[in-house]
């Protein structure tokens, strides 16, 4: 009876070691794949945590804010209100300079007169393609003491002909860039005179 | 296998017999038990490892199943300023040289009576003679020029519902998020480079130093602690929209709601879920 039932030996074996290299193969694949991958997809899970730990750079005006109040509520009342901080200072991550804090060591550059050159033009300088200030930039009001709510663009000048190679800086506070200011005696004054008492 | 058949008996239990083939037969049951305990491990190990005691992924206080998020441009309000791309670099270590961008801005010039425009972006000559480091401009170079019409626009990861270079990618390095980003993960990438090869809108780019794919995150360490992409927390237009397209008060529900969007080459099939408005035919 058993030599009619049993199966042929060699068949035994053969699906022995089959099952023996299935388990082999699997368990491979099991052991050398990390935890995590195919918990949510074809991939590491657990790069995604990786991925979100970095702390960010740019923290926005509002952190700004719990320390240069002074700052932060002249520029947020005035035409620069969409101009953030980090635009013109760089990224706020290390800042302030902490001695007991080793990751506090970034100094947030203060831009120089000479820089405001660079600086202003970035998005002032008229250049094709760039969408002009709609609607079109009033002069200073002393009356209304605010500038005309804009839609979109951006107002424009040709840095030669505005400021004759002068620092923005001197007629403009960057954070507050109207009404213009004399801020130091420039070599040249420029050919459209302040339009608005001197601020300081 | 003819060979292996000429053992003599064999009935089951590893390993209990030592006769003329022991040597075989160690190996297979060590192996036999090197594979139950390897099996073991990989069944406890997932439940073993991971997800924090809040039970949200991939952080603490994130749950990127709550969240779908979306990406509008406005390419009417871009003034080129180009703070977005510099932003982007300073955030997020992007190599500081005219070949390496996770987002960067073209801009389209049609002269006068010509079919098609003409088009540049930071890596033109031109425009990186004029920049400084922090400080990426676009050069003057068409103010001799009769100019039709001309407007910039922001160009970046689309995030797509379909994305190929997911499909291309043959380790598992880059994936689809559940809240809907498309990341590297950059242990497991080898530097192929399929990925940059097979994204129609040329998002990717290969980062010679750690030697792998790279792109656009939105930014996935600001947005999953509640930030903005520093391309939209820095533009000063409002050129550049984000927000979860679950929450209906978002800015970018709000944008697909007031405005009949576009995306980049739909003829592609990736359904990109970066949403353009002011672009014209010949943007792709
Ligand atoms: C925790 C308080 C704190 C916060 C928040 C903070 N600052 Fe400061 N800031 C300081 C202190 C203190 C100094 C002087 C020491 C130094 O340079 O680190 C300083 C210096 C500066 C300077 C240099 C001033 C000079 O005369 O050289 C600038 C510019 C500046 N901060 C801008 C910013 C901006 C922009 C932000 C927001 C992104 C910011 N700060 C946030 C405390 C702060
Ligand atoms: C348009 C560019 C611009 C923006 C936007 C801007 N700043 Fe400044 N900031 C400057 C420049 C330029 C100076 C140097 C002014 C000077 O030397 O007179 C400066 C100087 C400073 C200083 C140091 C000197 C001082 O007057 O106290 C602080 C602090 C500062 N900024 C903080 C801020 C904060 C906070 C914000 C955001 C609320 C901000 N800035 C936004 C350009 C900018
Ligand atoms: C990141 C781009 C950017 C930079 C850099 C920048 N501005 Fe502006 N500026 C704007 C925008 C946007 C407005 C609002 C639209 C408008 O009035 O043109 C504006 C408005 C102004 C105005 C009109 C303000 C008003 O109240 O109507 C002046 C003047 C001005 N900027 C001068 C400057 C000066 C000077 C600097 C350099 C210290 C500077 N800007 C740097 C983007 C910028
Ligand atoms: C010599 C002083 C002076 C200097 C230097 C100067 N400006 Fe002006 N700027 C003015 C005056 C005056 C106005 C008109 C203000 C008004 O309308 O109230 C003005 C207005 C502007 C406006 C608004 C334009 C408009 O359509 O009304 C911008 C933008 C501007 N300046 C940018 C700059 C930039 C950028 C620089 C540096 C390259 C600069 N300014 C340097 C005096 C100056």
């Amino acid at each position: 009876m058993e030599e009619h039932t049993e199966m042929p030996k060699h068949i035994v074996r053969l699906s022995l070691l089959l099952v023996v290299f299935l388990v082999v193969a699997f368990s491979a694949k099991a052991y050398f794949t990390v935890d995590s991958f195919y918990k949510y997809g074809h991939y590491r899970a657990n790069s995604v945590p990786d991925i979100a730990a970095p702390d960010p750079a740019y923290r926005g005006p509002a952190y700004c804010a719990l320390c240069h109040v002074d700052r932060h509520t002249q520029w947020s009342s005035a035409g620069h209100k969409t101009v953030k901080c980090e635009v013109c200072h760089g990224p706020a991550r290390g800042h302030p300079i902490d001695p007991n804090d080793p990751n506090k060591t970034a100094k947030l550059p203060r831009p120089t007169a000479e820089y405001t050159k660079t600086l202003c033009t970035l998005c002032h300088m008229q250049l094709t393609a760039r969408p002009q200030r709609d609607p079109p930039q009033q002069p200073w009001d002393p009356a209304i003491g605010k500038s005309v709510p804009w839609n979109k663009g951006v107002s424009q000048v040709i840095p030669d002909e505005h400021s004759a190679g002068q620092p923005c800086l001197f007629c403009h506070d960057p954070h507050q860039p109207k009404p213009i200011r004399i801020k130091e005696e420039p070599a040249q004054v420029a050919q459209t005179p302040p339009s608005s008492p001197d601020k300081h | 296998m003819n060979k292996m058949s000429d053992t003599p008996d064999n009935t089951l239990p590893e390993g209990q017999d030592a006769g003329d083939t022991s040597g075989r037969r160690r190996f297979l049951a060590g192996a036999g038990a090197a594979c139950a305990s390897a099996a073991l491990i990989s069944v406890l190990g997932p439940a073993v490892a991971k997800d924090g005691p809040s039970g949200s992924f991939p952080t603490a206080d994130f749950d990127w199943e709550k969240h779908n998020w979306g990406y509008g441009i406005d390419a009417n309000k871009c003034i080129g300023c180009l703070r977005c791309v510099d932003a982007c670099k300073n955030e997020n270590g992007v190599a500081k040289d005219a070949n390496h961008f996770r987002t960067w801005v073209e801009r389209y010039v049609y002269l006068e009576g010509a079919k098609r425009p003409l088009i540049d972006s930071q890596s033109h000559p031109d425009n990186i003679a004029v920049s400084a480091p922090n400080a990426s401009r676009f050069d003057d170079r068409y103010k001799n020029e009769k100019v039709e019409k001309a407007f910039f626009v922001p160009k970046m990861c689309n995030h797509c519902e379909n994305p190929s270079c997911v499909q291309v990618c043959p380790t598992g390095a880059t994936f689809k998020t559940k809240d809907g980003a498309v990341l590297v993960d950059k242990e497991y990438c080898i530097g192929c480079q399929y990925c940059v090869q097979a994204c129609p809108y040329g998002a990717r780019y290969f980062n010679e130093i750690e030697r792998r794919a790279d792109k656009c995150t939105w930014c996935y360490h600001r947005i999953s602690k509640g930030m903005n992409p520093a391309c939209v927390e820095i533009c000063p237009v409002g050129a550049r929209v984000f927000g979860d397209m679950n929450d209906k008060n978002s800015p970018i529900s709000q944008f697909l709601k007031d405005n009949r969007v576009l995306s980049l080459k739909p003829e592609m099939g990736n359904r990109p879920t970066c949403y353009y408005i002011g672009i014209d035919k010949e943007v792709s």
